[in-house]
């Protein structure tokens, strides 16, 4: 079996802020196989923005490993590794220059990595605003002119310029209306499909990662608390926190609210310990035992669906799915 | 029951230098005592503009504001500017969306809360002010509010800020409380707990709530009452569970199958199209160009049509029946 695209091993990343130490990562392992997408999901200050950045080279390890196709990542990248990983931002607002013209901005990546000639060039950035659902027209214009919309589509096409093997798409929805997200992930797909490209899409919303992921990573205070396939874990979310975030998924209908795990809202939380110690959740968890306060647990479970948690929810029953299935039958009857 | 806010036909435009932007066209809304009301759209359809409007906000320049806004029985447009303020901040008080903005980083907590109560509640001394900021702050769920009091909004997660700013916005026990994409700033669990906190709040002081957001899911877990708007209009209006029940506007319907679901693993459908310009004007339905049952009929002008208690903006409802 040929390696997996991208191979993340006991990645760890401390910043020293002050005299302080910031553990923003610890102990990540993940894989990412050629064309498919791999969700990262948490809240702010998670710590999925720097894994990013260790999967991106703007920042190293301070232990662990990255490999990507089998080849470790050692000190400075090359530009040949450079080029296969392409980035897409959240905000199309502020990663477009407005002084620069959409053609300019597309085709930087061609000039650094010194592809093609001018002409050629020019033919390209045509070609990608194509593929992205925009024309050879929006060459010369400004971001200013565009829509999020459109803007985030430019930044799409810029990530791909290099014929990258995997998208680092971080939170790439979230600054968009619903209808505009709607399109960025139909494009998504599309070109996914066309390119055989991985994505590892970064998010807080789980309600996303369910229609275009295959796998889902969650992480809490830099730490992965559950990872497994996107059905294994909607249909029943083990970690206490896979089970808030998906119950504080605002929905839009009965079938869904059938989806939702239930959340005690209610219930008196502790909130005390160090946090440094244990399970980072537990000053939020109404589940939380003693021994969440002693140690962080170990990976349990098997295969395609993993947890890291002393209390965990149990595996929703088969009377929930029949009922499940039961409102899906009556919402096409 | 009894209205405490009506909004009929309000009409904004801004003069700019590329000529007039037409932002409201003929907004008409209510909203009645111990009721949660959503104004629910996309950027650029004119709800954050709306509520601006209802409290006074607006920029002076530039603009031809025309229509009436009653709060209990005076219009707001026509009213004096100082009996305006004096009502603002106590009667009507608002929420804003990036609580991390609002809050000014180089005052305490207290020291902007005071200045909040001193606007309702001159009368107290420093011992009762005290006093009362602590209750307000342990009503939205504030364990420590001295430590909050003492510090700075930088010192404080997003979640205890937006929570600050929501007991600042209830002190004076207003009659409407407007509150624009509260908790969009925040992460989810933690824009579920504030909704959670609000809306009990809000309940047992008996504060009517004009809510903003963009989100139908938050939208159907926290309101009444539910009106659908896009560029500068309201298409559709109804009570929240028979809007995401039965949607009859074309547009609601499109923005509800554009929401991915939990229950699918389908890809949500787009919105083909894009917003109508607001410096073009508009004739009949602003959908029209992006709406699959549109006809030339559509070119009229469309008035909102009574459905039981919907109403609804479009002339194409028999094929929904």
């Amino acid at each position: 079996m040929s390696p997996p695209l991208l191979k993340v091993t006991k990645a760890n990343k401390v910043f020293h802020v002050g005299s302080a130490t910031v553990h923003a990562v610890t102990d990540i392992s993940l894989t990412v196989n050629k064309g498919e997408t791999v969700a990262i999901v948490g809240e702010s200050g998670s710590g999925k923005t720097t894994l990013a950045n260790l999967i991106l080279g703007i920042e190293v390890p301070t232990s662990g490993e990255v490999e990507l196709a089998g080849e470790q990542l050692k000190g400075r990248r090359s530009k040949t590794v450079r080029r296969k990983i392409g980035l897409v931002q959240q905000n199309p607002y502020s990663t477009l220059n407005p002084r620069k013209s959409i053609g300019q901005a597309i085709g930087l990546p061609l000039d650094v990595h010194g592809i093609g000639s001018r002409a050629e060039r020019r033919r390209r950035i045509g070609e990608l605003l194509e593929k992205v659902g925009l024309n050879a027209g929006h060459r010369d214009r400004r971001p200013l002119a565009l829509s999020g919309g459109q803007r985030q589509r430019v930044a799409i096409a810029r990530a791909l310029t290099t014929n990258p093997d995997l998208l680092v798409l971080d939170e790439p929805t979230s600054s968009l209306d619903v209808s505009v997200q709607a399109h960025i992930l139909r494009l998504l797909r599309d070109l996914q499909q066309e390119f055989d490209l991985a994505y590892l899409f970064i998010t807080h919303d789980l309600g996303v990662v369910r229609v275009i992921a295959s796998r889902v990573v969650v992480m809490y205070r830099g730490r992965v608390v559950e990872e497994g396939s996107v059905a294994a874990i909607f249909r029943s979310p083990r970690h206490r926190y896979t089970q808030l975030l998906l119950a504080s998924i605002p929905t839009v209908s009965e079938e869904d609210d059938a989806f939702k795990p239930d959340w005690p809202w209610d219930a008196d939380v502790k909130g005390d310990g160090d946090p440094a110690e244990g399970c980072p959740f537990r000053s939020r968890c109404p589940f939380a035992v003693e021994r969440c306060g002693q140690e962080f647990p170990d990976m349990r479970g098997s295969g395609d669906h993993r947890y890291a948690c002393f209390n965990p929810r149990p595996e929703t029953s088969e009377a929930i799915v029949n009922l499940q299935a039961e409102k899906l039958e009556r919402k096409k009857a | 029951m009894k209205e405490i806010l009506t909004v009929k036909d309000l009409d904004l435009t801004f003069d700019t230098l590329d000529g007039p932007v037409n932002v409201l066209r003929g907004v008409s809304l209510s909203v009645r005592e111990h009721e949660r009301v959503a104004l629910v759209g996309e950027s650029g359809s004119g709800k954050s503009v709306t509520a601006r409007a209802i409290l006074g906000l607006l920029p002076e320049r530039n603009r031809r504001l025309n229509g009436s806004v009653v709060f209990e029985g005076s219009d707001l447009v026509t009213e004096r500017p100082s009996r305006l303020r004096e009502r603002r901040g106590r009667d009507m008080t608002m929420i804003f969306q990036d609580p991390m903005a609002a809050l000014n980083p180089v005052y305490t907590i207290r020291n902007q809360f005071l200045a909040v109560l001193s606007r309702s509640h001159p009368e107290l001394n420093a011992k009762q002010a005290e006093a009362r900021m602590s209750d307000a702050l342990r009503d939205v769920s504030i364990i420590d509010p001295t430590r909050v009091l003492d510090s700075y909004s930088f010192q404080l997660s997003g979640g205890l800020n937006q929570r600050v700013m929501i007991a600042m916005g209830l002190i004076s026990r207003p009659r409407l409380l407007i509150a624009d994409e509260p908790g969009t700033a925040l992460d989810v669990t933690v824009q579920q707990q504030t909704l959670l906190i609000m809306k009990r709040l809000s309940e047992s002081y008996g504060t009517s709530i004009l809510f903003i957001s963009h989100n139908l899911g938050v939208v159907r877990q926290f309101a009444d009452r539910v009106c659908v708007m896009y560029s500068g209009r309201i298409v559709e209006e109804a009570t929240t569970a028979e809007l995401f029940a039965n949607p009859r506007h074309p547009y609601t319907r499109a923005l509800l199958a554009s929401v991915p679901r939990l229950s699918s693993d389908e890809l949500p459908e787009p919105i083909e199209g894009s917003v109508p310009d607001p410096r073009e004007p508009i004739k009949g339905c602003p959908f029209k160009p992006r709406c699959a049952l549109a006809t030339d009929d559509c070119l009229q002008p469309i008035p909102l049509r009574e459905f039981g208690t919907q109403r609804v903006a479009c002339i194409h409802q028999e094929e929904f029946a």
